[in-house]
């Protein structure tokens, strides 16, 4: 054997080989892990899901027969056992068995796959539409039924747990880490809904693995897509951007809220507010908790989540600041209430690029720091913040914040991160160069 | 040896041979050219391979640790840039200057000079690519794909990265053209086509994809850079332009690539195995066909890379089908090569490791990407960890394992030495074990959800991450023992006889080992 003479070196390696496969499997054996697909709560979902393991079983079948009779000549054929090798080369009566064969089981494959895809590709009869834009890197939300409700879907994770991550504040990662948005996409279960979707920058993917749906959203076009989660599997399902979008495509999840046709109907009359957690906002506020406490987690058969941690509160601080407050338009707000303001939208809409210290990633992502927008004239700030600029990953946050919100902002950029400019804006200044 | 007659009137003309920097940088000796290709390949390799242990060591476990998100795009880029370029490429092309003219019967490659010139342009087009790391903003992070409008979006590195994307696809044609002539012109008398090894045939089906394919990605990186700088709008939508249109043309390169890739894998293992079986290789007319029916097919199933772009559903349904197909021609492949060991009598060199451990890994691979091939479900997998499991399965257990192998089974050859044995097996224990650690739980990740290019994930992630993790560093390291058998081979050895292994088939066994500077002046006869 390969260590004969070396049998100690042969015995330590397999000591330290067992120690690691033990390490390795004791970890998978407490954790919460997983080896397939989310449990499917649509139709669509269900037959992708039952074809997938049709074909993984087809694939198996196959992967063994092979591979069996390999091992079985690996084993029998072999020079040490004195095998003598027959010299056969070639039987055109084999080739076209393996050749028709495996061409009838494809054919066997592609009737159950077409049937799939010709129903997952049918938009028409629906519900509801959605239209849903991808920007670098956030999602952003619009009901085309007539009810005016739009907003945008953030990152909740704060920075501080992504950014200092390491195995003393393990535990205080939520279950939910990179999985939480400030607002999630409300829909009703048993409808038909159908999102039109693009985006506004580079290409993003919207994906519910649960829904069984995944689309590219790409400037220019309107693709579409749809899903219709069955009654009685309200609750919350988590997806993420799957198409490679620059730096922050890792942390653009998305959440969609799941709740019952009446409830739905409730939350659109209601304008469409949202609670703390940025799920739903409904009057009859028990039946809100008996649809947080089913949510599903993505594992699926793990535990329930825990309760909320205090730690949330930043987040919910954040949401506060964000969401657009009607009544403020016309008040005057402090320096230090811009800035305190500021801040907080700073940390949430700027420092994925400009970064925590305003020194942005140099080549990539400019300063605020002593740049000449923040530090000069301020309808140039005003403007860039408003419009944003074509082509880069500065998006026109007009559509997306309030005029306080900018007013605040841009107070902050100004005076702060090593900038002391000294002016402020109010909100009324941002509304006049709308 | 059964074609062959043996020549020992050529190592006289050795005293031609230069030294120094004339046999090195000047060289138009296809041994020697090929010996730079190798090198470099093996060089790259590492080079991609550490960008790879950047990527997992970020990935051991949720959070930012050791880079940033924007860096971490960087590594992945580059580590798939680098590794498809310069390290699969470049070494199939060292294979073959070093074997085709072997194989053929030829004294050389056809066309010596431009021979030089395609290697010597590799190491200026990876000097540009990596010193774009230097520039502000960094190296390109937008995916090998370099999609559009994202790359609209690059610093000067994407420039860059298209000049060097330039230079290796001259390269590249060039030694594709250099094949192909020398395949149908300089073949020893008596070798028919359909005489020919399979590794020359193989590598001529791949030099045709070649140039059917490289002026296309050429094509799409040249719009991509009048994007950028001189006010077009092919991928911009803003001016009117098509980011699905990138996609298209991309692709329309990048599937016959994958195949550019992978057949003269499969050429090597039609070598290895039925050497170490002791049996001609089985239906080998089919092999031909299969090859060509392959790469014939390449040409006809680029969507399914992109069928989340919103294809309309016949467009769907054409690419469903036609990939579906592909596993026709390469399941006739790999029922030949179990048919070929069957009844024969078999022995476990390590090229024979290899090549059983490729066929086996490579169909894995193969499965896997039968069920990508389902549509419908490919909107499951599309983008995740699946795919680069996938992926993983037939680039590296397929390409580069069957490099590894054939750099076993000829290295004798090359250096006129036996390498090591038992450090030959322990290296392909090492590397296939710490493989299949590393890509098998990518499958289970991509299945639960997680999403590829992810510099950071969701807690429920961490197992199979850790585990994919350790696999990596233990598959990186073991690598160098690998560099470590071929420079003690280099260096000395039990002498190898001109057959070195057990009366296996074709002309460059016929040679005496190492093989001399210059061969088969005088063309053999094949019967």
């Amino acid at each position: 054997m390969l260590f004969s003479q070396h049998s100690k070196l042969s015995e330590r390696l397999s000591v330290l080989s067992a120690s690691l496969f033990a390490l390795l499997f004791s970890g998978l054996a407490q954790a919460d892990y997983r080896l397939n697909f989310q449990d499917p709560v649509t139709g669509v979902a269900r037959d992708i899901y039952g074809l997938h393991m049709l074909i993984f079983w087809i694939c198996v079948v196959i992967f063994v027969l092979v591979f069996g009779v390999m091992f079985y000549s690996i084993f029998k054929h072999r020079k040490s056992k004195n095998y003598e090798a027959s010299q056969f080369s070639h039987s055109t009566a084999v080739e076209v068995i393996w050749t028709i064969i495996p061409f009838l089981i494809l054919v066997g494959m592609a009737i159950p796959a077409t049937q799939v895809l010709i129903k997952m590709e049918d938009t028409t009869k629906s519900d509801l539409t959605v239209k849903i834009t991808g920007y670098q890197w956030k999602w952003g939300y619009e009901y085309m039924d007539g009810s005016d409700i739009s907003f945008y879907s953030t990152l909740s994770t704060p920075r501080t747990q992504i950014d200092q991550f390491n195995a003393e504040t393990k535990t205080d990662i939520g279950e939910h880490y990179l999985l939480e948005t400030d607002k999630a996409l409300i829909v009703p279960s048993g409808k038909k809904v159908r999102a039109l979707i693009t985006a506004n920058d580079v290409i993003h993917a919207w994906w519910i693995p649960a829904f069984g749906v995944k689309k590219d959203a790409i400037p220019g076009y309107i693709n579409e897509l749809w899903f219709n989660v069955d009654e009685g599997k309200e609750g919350i399902y988590r997806g993420n951007c799957a198409e490679l979008c620059g730096k922050d495509h890792a942390y653009m999840p998305i959440v969609v809220q799941v709740v019952t046709s009446d409830q739905y109907d409730q939350w659109v009359a209601g304008g469409g507010q949202f609670n703390a957690k940025g799920f739903a906002s409904l009057d009859d506020a028990s039946q809100l908790e008996m649809v947080a406490e089913t949510e599903e987690s993505i594992e699926g058969e793990g535990e329930q989540p825990p309760a909320e941690p205090a730690k949330s509160s930043f987040a919910e601080s954040v949401i506060e600041a964000v969401v657009p407050s009607a009544e403020a338009s016309d008040a005057q707000l402090s320096v230090d209430q811009l800035m305190a303001k500021g801040e907080k939208i700073y940390s949430v809409q700027c420092v994925a690029c400009h970064q925590a210290n305003g020194a942005g990633i140099p080549g990539v992502f400019p300063a605020i720091t002593g740049s000449a927008i923040a530090t000069g004239n301020i309808d140039a700030h005003i403007d860039i913040i408003l419009n944003g600029k074509p082509g880069t990953a500065m998006a026109a946050y007009g559509r997306q914040l309030s005029d306080e919100d900018i007013a605040a902002v841009i107070t902050y950029q100004r005076n702060a991160l090593g900038n002391s400019v000294g002016d402020s804006v109010q909100a009324a200044d941002i509304a006049a160069k709308r | 040896m059964s074609h062959a007659a043996a020549h020992d009137h050529h190592d006289d003309h050795d005293h031609h041979m230069p030294t120094g920097f004339r046999r090195w940088f000047m060289s138009t000796n296809h041994k020697d050219i090929g010996t730079l290709y190798l090198i470099f390949s093996l060089a790259m390799l590492m080079l991609g391979g550490a960008f790879a242990l950047v990527i997992r060591a970020e990935l051991f476990q949720p959070g930012l640790q050791y880079v940033d998100p924007h860096f971490f795009n960087q590594m992945t880029t580059m580590h798939a840039l680098v590794m498809v370029f310069g390290a699969v490429m470049p070494g199939f092309v060292g294979f073959a200057n070093w074997m085709l003219p072997l194989m053929v019967g030829a004294p050389d490659m056809a066309l010596p000079r431009m021979n030089n010139w395609s290697f010597w342009i590799l190491p200026f087009a990876f000097s540009i690519l990596i010193i774009s790391f230097f520039v502000p903003g960094g190296a390109p992070a937008s995916g090998w794909t370099l999609y559009a409008p994202l790359t609209i979006q690059g610093g000067m590195s994407v420039d860059m990265a298209i000049v060097a994307i330039h230079m290796m696809g001259i390269s590249s044609i060039m030694g594709a053209i250099n094949v192909i002539v020398t395949v149908l012109n300089m073949r020893a008398p008596g070798m028919t086509l359909m005489k020919m090894p399979m590794f020359v045939w193989t590598w001529l089906i791949t030099a045709f994809l070649l140039i059917a394919v490289m002026p296309v990605f050429a094509g799409a990186v040249t719009m991509l850079l009048t994007d950028r700088h001189f006010g077009t709008a092919f991928f911009n939508p803003a001016g009117g332009g098509d980011p699905v249109l990138y996609q298209h043309i991309f692709w329309f390169f990048g599937h016959p690539e994958v195949y550019i890739m992978i057949l003269p894998a499969f050429g090597i293992i039609s070598h290895i195995i039925p050497t170490f079986a002791r049996k001609p290789l089985f239906g080998y007319s089919s092999m031909v066909f299969a090859t060509a029916a392959i790469a014939f097919l390449s040409f006809i199933v680029w969507a399914h890379h992109m069928f989340t772009v919103g294809m309309p559903l016949q467009g769907e349904l054409f690419f469903m089908y036609a990939t579906m197909l592909i596993s026709v021609p390469t399941g006739v492949k790999v029922f030949n090569w179990v048919t070929t060991m069957w009844r024969g009598s078999m022995t476990f060199e390590t090229p024979m490791l290899f090549s059983i451990g490729v066929v086996f890994l490579f169909t894995l691979g193969g499965l896997s990407g039968l069920m990508l091939a389902i549509t419908p479900a490919d909107f499951q997998y599309h983008d995740t960890y699946f795919v680069v499991a996938h992926f993983h399965y037939v680039l590296f257990a397929g390409a580069v394992m069957a490099m590894m192998g054939g750099t076993y089974f000829w290295l004798p050859k090359w250096t006129g030495h036996m390498y090591n044995e038992k450090l030959g097996k322990l290296h392909f224990w090492l590397t296939a074990i710490a493989f299949n650690i590393t890509f098998f739980p990518q499958h289970f990740l991509g299945l639960a959800g997680m999403p590829r290019r992810y510099a950071d994930y969701n807690p429920i992630f961490t197992e199979f991450n850790v585990m994919s993790s350790v696999g990596a560093f233990c598959l990186g390291f073991s690598q160098l023992l690998f560099i470590y058998i071929i420079i003690s081979t280099v260096r000395g050895g039990k002498k190898a006889t001109a057959e070195v292994w057990d009366n296996p088939e074709g002309l460059e066994w016929t040679v005496p080992s190492p093989a001399p500077f210059h061969t088969f002046d005088t063309p053999p006869t094949v019967k």
